[in-house]
């Protein structure tokens, strides 16, 4: 469906017409503040300031509207009226007037609104986009174009910090923004399965049921907090038929791609990969530095550029990681009164951020060797025992998954071998974990092992 | 139309009404008082769009009819009538008052663009104590924002369950929470400053033990004996303030809610304009003492009796923030509760658990 006139230019065109069809004075005390809050299949939502006018318009003068609409645009039907959510645009200066010396109240984590648990801090607006994530930001614009149609079910999965509650929370605010009378719904996996027990237990299983149905996006965050629970992977993939069935959208998020999620039933992994499935990898250099420089921003802070490109060089990966050094970094040079130099900031990074790469060949393959109850010399030996080979292919495939080694380099710390053992090695164990889920737990394991 | 009443009833209503006029001049009506007479009652309306009442005035009604005049007009007459008894009837469109031998007549406005207000739903609701709800709203309207730049901060958060409301107002500087009842959960609603004062005016002027709160998604209905006033409510989110009441203080103080009165204003005097009080716990050495100093005035030093425990501490305030609290404390002695530099003072009444106060301290 194509419109001709954005909302803003429909509106504005109809109250030209609906001021010549009435008299001044009712025209400027009736239509003053009000707005399309949104349409859909012939039905225009006009937003209006409150519950006295949505009344009075109802009453008096719904056929005046509706004509004026439909001068313009001859598809619309009917007209609803909805009560602003936000407060008149004239009230909302930013300014502050209050004693600036008291300190003030921790509110800003706090709001949550409680009826879709959104955090409103998380919007487009803020959500920094680089190469590495312009593939799930440029996923997450079309679901919000086009809900329930173009991409159903989203699944963004990338490590912890990478910015994909922030990312889902978008979609679900943007949409609460711009579709004024559709139910959103943000919730964690670990929530959904405490309330699906709650309403078991109370015996309100039904209401459950109905309630979360009732939705027109769900977003649901951490979703690989969901394995090993079998009552609650049901409630889940019964909810996600009855949304994805009546074109709702559904959006998830997870630490690992939906085909290496453990303990999650067939029908619903099958289910998570249905629509699209966007990876946030590591953010690569020039997004690091974009995001340092929008997080500056906010903070109406500013340090030098070497300084910036010696923060992105040096803390990589985790987003996180990234705003408590520029917290600190902040802090420290408001504490002191004076900028930052980059010794500081060496300092700083030092004793903050754990070290990914401080740890040596030699002492992966002793964990992993010790982890199979191994000899750790088998490993480099020239040996095609059975006990041995798969730690050895283990080993190669996690030096080459978690510190990115080369395939020959990899060779050559193992006994010197040829690289095409090396690739052959890394393919099989990667091939196995999608079939064999305790390979793929082991795999988990080691790679806590490794990194503790 | 024709219909009287006494004077004292239906200037109480006019007086109720004259304060939710509109002063838009977009629509004179607005400005009016709309008087309709039916039955057995006078029932008067005034509306500024956002906020609106009704009042049921009993009276002996002879004919009906419907008219809307002046607020303002309206109220002045009526002040300045002397009998105990009103006749108000309509002639040729205006509104005639007689009474003991006088007459007046005030031109009539056009009512046919006189807003309704939504009847009331039936059912829904929750019954609430008329004065525990004016207390409440008493207890923490001071501490909301005076401007809706935030118009979470600028409303007061009505919590209206089954068993009880909770009311709560911050500003970010300081936080007011008053529990009447106990509720957990129930209907949410952020009624704009405003508006909250208008409503703490009407419950003072009602009747009538109970009333009833009604909220939907875009207003608030409150309905007292006679009389029934709506408001627009704000959409936003209240913070989730809960978290950040201390539950545990590092320092604790007990003092008689009048001593740190009477200290907190000789602290005014000599504090100058920017009304600060350094606070010194020393439960170590037991002592609780208070200084406040300006350049052109002076220094004053004060300690009080008080019961202490926790650590020591030194700790500024606003006297403000810190005085209002004190009239909506009921018990005579009070405990504040020290969380450590930076960190907010909980002020709540000794063997009162329905009302808690936080206050941020000073930065310096």
């Amino acid at each position: 469906m194509s419109f001709p006139l954005s909302n803003r230019e429909l509106w504005q065109n109809a109250l030209v017409q609906i001021e010549l069809g009435t008299s001044e004075a009712s025209f400027r005390t009736w239509f003053k503040n009000t707005d399309i809050a949104g349409r859909s299949s012939g039905v225009v939502q006009v937003a209006v300031p409150s519950k006295i006018v949505k009344e009075w318009l109802v009453e008096k003068h719904n056929k005046l509207v509706l004509k004026a609409l439909r001068g313009l645009d001859a598809s619309i039907r009917s007209v609803e009226y909805v009560v602003h959510r936000a407060p008149a645009a004239a009230e909302r200066r930013p300014a502050r007037v209050q004693a600036p010396e008291n300190a003030s109240l921790d509110l800003d984590n706090l709001y949550i609104d409680k009826r879709d648990n959104l955090n409103p801090r998380y919007t487009f607006e803020t959500f920094v986009v680089g190469p590495f994530n312009q593939l799930a930001h440029a996923a997450a614009k079309a679901v919000i174009e086009r809900p329930g149609l173009a991409y159903n079910p989203l699944f963004v999965y990338g490590a912890t910090g990478r910015g994909k509650t922030h990312l889902i929370q978008a979609v679900g605010n943007r949409f609460k923004k711009t579709h004024a009378s559709k139910k959103v719904l943000y919730v964690t996996s670990e929530r959904f399965s405490v309330d699906y027990l709650n309403a078991v237990r109370a015996g309100r299983a039904n209401s459950f049921k109905d309630q979360y149905r009732a939705y027109d996006i769900l977003v649901m965050d951490d979703v690989q907090f969901i394995a090993n629970t079998e009552k609650t992977q049901e409630e889940l993939f019964h909810l996600f038929n009855t949304l994805y069935d009546n074109n709702k959208q559904i959006v998830f998020s997870s630490d690992k791609h939906p085909a290496m999620l453990s303990g999650l039933e067939e029908r619903l992994r099958g289910r998570f990969s249905a629509g699209m499935i966007a990876e946030i990898p590591e953010p690569d250099m020039e997004s690091r530095i974009a995001i340092i420089k929008a997080k500056l921003d906010q903070h109406g802070f500013s340090i030098p550029e070497d300084i910036i490109l010696y923060i992105a060089e040096n803390v990589r990966g985790n987003i996180r990681e990234l705003e408590g050094i520029l917290n600190m970094i902040v802090c420290r040079s408001q504490l002191k009164g004076k900028g930052v130099t980059q010794a500081d900031v060496r300092a700083l990074i030092k004793h903050n951020i754990k070290p990914n790469r401080g740890i040596s060949v030699e002492e992966v393959v002793r964990r992993i060797a010790s982890y199979y109850e191994v000899n750790e010399k088998s490993i480099y030996e020239k040996t095609r025992k059975k006990e041995v080979v798969k730690p050895r292919q283990v080993i190669m495939y996690m030096l080459r998954e978690e510190f990115s080694v080369s395939y020959p380099s990899i060779g050559e710390k193992l006994g010197g071998r040829d690289h095409t053992t090396v690739i052959h090695s890394c393919e099989k164990i990667k091939e196995e974990i999608k079939s064999n889920t305790s390979l793929e737990q082991e795999i988990d394991h080691l790679r806590t092992l490794i990194h503790s | 139309m024709r219909a009287s009443t006494t004077k004292e009833k239906i200037l109480g209503g006019v007086l109720i009404a004259e304060r939710l006029t509109g002063k838009k001049e977009t629509l004179p009506t607005l400005s009016c008082i709309l008087l309709e007479v039916s039955g057995k009652t006078i029932v008067l309306r005034a509306t500024n769009l956002e906020a609106g009442v009704e009042v049921v005035v009993p009276g002996e009604v002879d004919e009906k009819g419907i008219i809307a005049v002046p607020a303002i007009v309206l109220s002045q007459t009526l002040r300045s009538t002397h009998g105990d008894k009103v006749t108000l009837s309509a002639e040729d469109g205006n509104l005639l008052i007689e009474s003991r031998g006088t007459k007046t007549v005030i031109k009539g406005m056009p009512h046919d663009e006189f807003p309704t207000l939504s009847p009331p739903t039936d059912g829904k609701g929750e019954n609430v104590s008329r004065e525990q709800l004016l207390r409440g709203l008493q207890a923490v309207s001071y501490a909301a924002s005076p401007s809706m730049i935030r118009p979470e901060l600028g409303s007061i958060y009505l919590l209206v369950g089954a068993t009880g409301v909770i009311c709560v107002a911050t500003d970010s500087f300081r936080l007011a929470e008053k529990m009447i009842g106990s509720s957990e959960r129930g209907e949410e609603v952020l009624l704009p400053l405003r508006h909250a004062l208008e409503l703490s005016h009407v419950l003072e002027h009602a009747e009538g033990a109970q009333v009833k709160l009604t909220a939907d998604e875009s207003q608030l209905s409150v309905s007292a004996d006679g009389v029934r006033f709506i408001s627009r409510i704000v959409d936003g989110t209240f913070p989730n303030y809960k978290e950040i009441v201390p539950k545990i203080f590092s320092t604790e103080a007990t003092v008689l809610k009048s001593d740190l009165s009477e200290m907190l204003k000789k602290a005014r005097v000599f504090s100058g304009n920017d009304q600060h009080i350094g606070f010194h716990v020393y439960p170590s050495r037991k002592i609780f003492s208070a200084t406040a100093r300006s350049a052109d005035i002076g220094e004053m030093s004060d300690s009080l009796d008080a019961a202490l425990s926790g650590e020591d501490l030194d700790i500024n305030f606003h006297i403000g923030y810190l005085a209002d609290c004190l009239p909506t404390i009921e018990s005579d002695s009070i405990i504040l509760g020290f969380s450590g530099a930076g960190k907010p003072l909980v002020i709540r009444g000794v063997s009162d658990p329905s009302f808690t106060y936080l206050v941020m301290p000073l930065n310096r």
